[in-house]
């Protein structure tokens, strides 16, 4: 794993709300009014003045108070907990039953770190509770659940669950809404693609499965 | 997942899920439930799901497969403590659960099943609970305005 010093973890919280190109200059302007220069901030943590100058340059860029709020919450946790738990990714093993557990409980905690609300946190949890049940239940639990925070094309959350199981015979008719199994593989497939905003699978006889969704801000 | 306790309380049994229903669990609590009622019948089944972090369909599904089993069986099930976000991600999932009862939580689905439990105003001054059942009494007697 890269590690991320503290000028990359602010411009990379920065960009889940505005581009990369205004993140960028965001954080310069902002290092040069807390009157700090590169330097210092590349070896040490991110500084109380920094991120004062931070929300103050944003205002302009992010009309909503509430994102605004989000944001200062996570600049904060930038500057006690350094940039360590800036992971864009997260992958969970499913080989038991509780890695289901871990697995949705990852997506939950990524999902609010984007500054997903709570509703939305629980659609993305279940989605991936679903998708890391159907590994453990039809893959044998020979697979891994993946859930990583994406930019384009919009800020938001990506899942994808792959395993090395025997895939899915007629994955359409699947999708179709006409066959759902006796364990009820189709209805949670078929809830994940209505909680997500996209959705696809990758599958075919003796393929495996790929599933891979994704849920904007 | 350690097995769940089924607790009875007068014609009522009840039992609190927490964390996540594996499939070991779901089939030990359906055993267990189905020999309970043999041994004693029941009226009703509260299953409280407050304590769950989150209800996919798999684990809607073992609800509602065990809220049919026990109907079999005379017995009433309720679901109790559905998070409202949990409800509205089942819903559009299209997870509607029908044909299971579902109360806010556990107090409600036990009323909802005829189990009244006297509620008191201050617990921790006994003279005052002992006033507030009098008076609920007399409530549910209609003799407040005599």
């Amino acid at each position: 794993m890269q590690t991320v010093t503290a000028v990359d973890g602010l411009r990379e919280v920065l960009q889940r709300y505005v581009s990369s190109v205004t993140a960028r200059s965001l954080v310069d302007t902002a290092i040069r009014r807390a009157g700090m220069s590169h330097a210092e901030l590349q070896s040490g943590k991110v500084s109380e003045q920094v991120i004062v100058q931070v929300l103050r340059g944003i205002e302009v860029f992010l009309r909503d108070e509430r994102q605004r709020e989000v944001l200062a919450g996570q600049l904060r946790a930038l500057s006690q907990k350094g940039t360590g738990h800036l992971v864009r990714e997260k992958v969970v093993p499913i080989h038991s039953e509780d890695s289901v557990v871990t697995a949705r409980a990852r997506a939950r905690d990524l999902a609010a770190e984007v500054g997903f609300q709570r509703t939305e946190q629980v659609k993305i949890a279940t989605a991936v509770s679903e998708v890391a049940r159907n590994i453990l239940r039809y893959a044998g639990g020979d697979g891994e659940v993946t859930v990583k925070l994406i930019s384009r094309p919009r800020n938001g959350i990506s899942i994808a669950a792959t395993d090395r199981g025997p895939g899915i015979p007629d994955i359409n008719h699947v999708l179709s809404g006409a066959y759902v199994s006796r364990t009820g593989m189709g209805m949670g497939l078929l809830g994940c693609r209505k909680l997500m905003d996209q959705f696809h699978v990758e599958t075919g006889p003796g393929k495996g499965t790929i599933v891979v969704m994704e849920k904007y801000l | 997942m350690a097995a769940i306790p089924i607790i009875r309380l007068r014609n009522v049994l009840i039992v609190s899920v927490q964390g996540d229903l594996t499939d070991t669990t779901v089939l030990a609590l359906k055993e267990a439930l189905t020999d309970t009622i043999e041994r004693a019948p029941a009226d009703g089944l509260v299953i409280d799901i407050s304590g769950v972090d989150l209800v996919d369909t798999y684990m809607a599904r073992a609800f509602r497969d065990l809220s049919q089993i026990v109907r079999l069986m005379g017995v009433q099930t309720v679901l109790a403590g559905l998070d409202p976000a949990m409800a509205g991600t089942l819903v559009e999932m299209g997870m509607t659960m029908e044909g299971v009862h579902t109360a806010l939580n556990l107090e409600a689905a036990l009323e909802l099943l005829g189990l009244r439990i006297s509620t008191v105003g201050n617990v921790d001054d006994p003279f005052e609970a002992q006033a507030a059942t009098v008076r609920e009494e007399d409530e549910l007697f209609g003799l407040e305005n005599l």
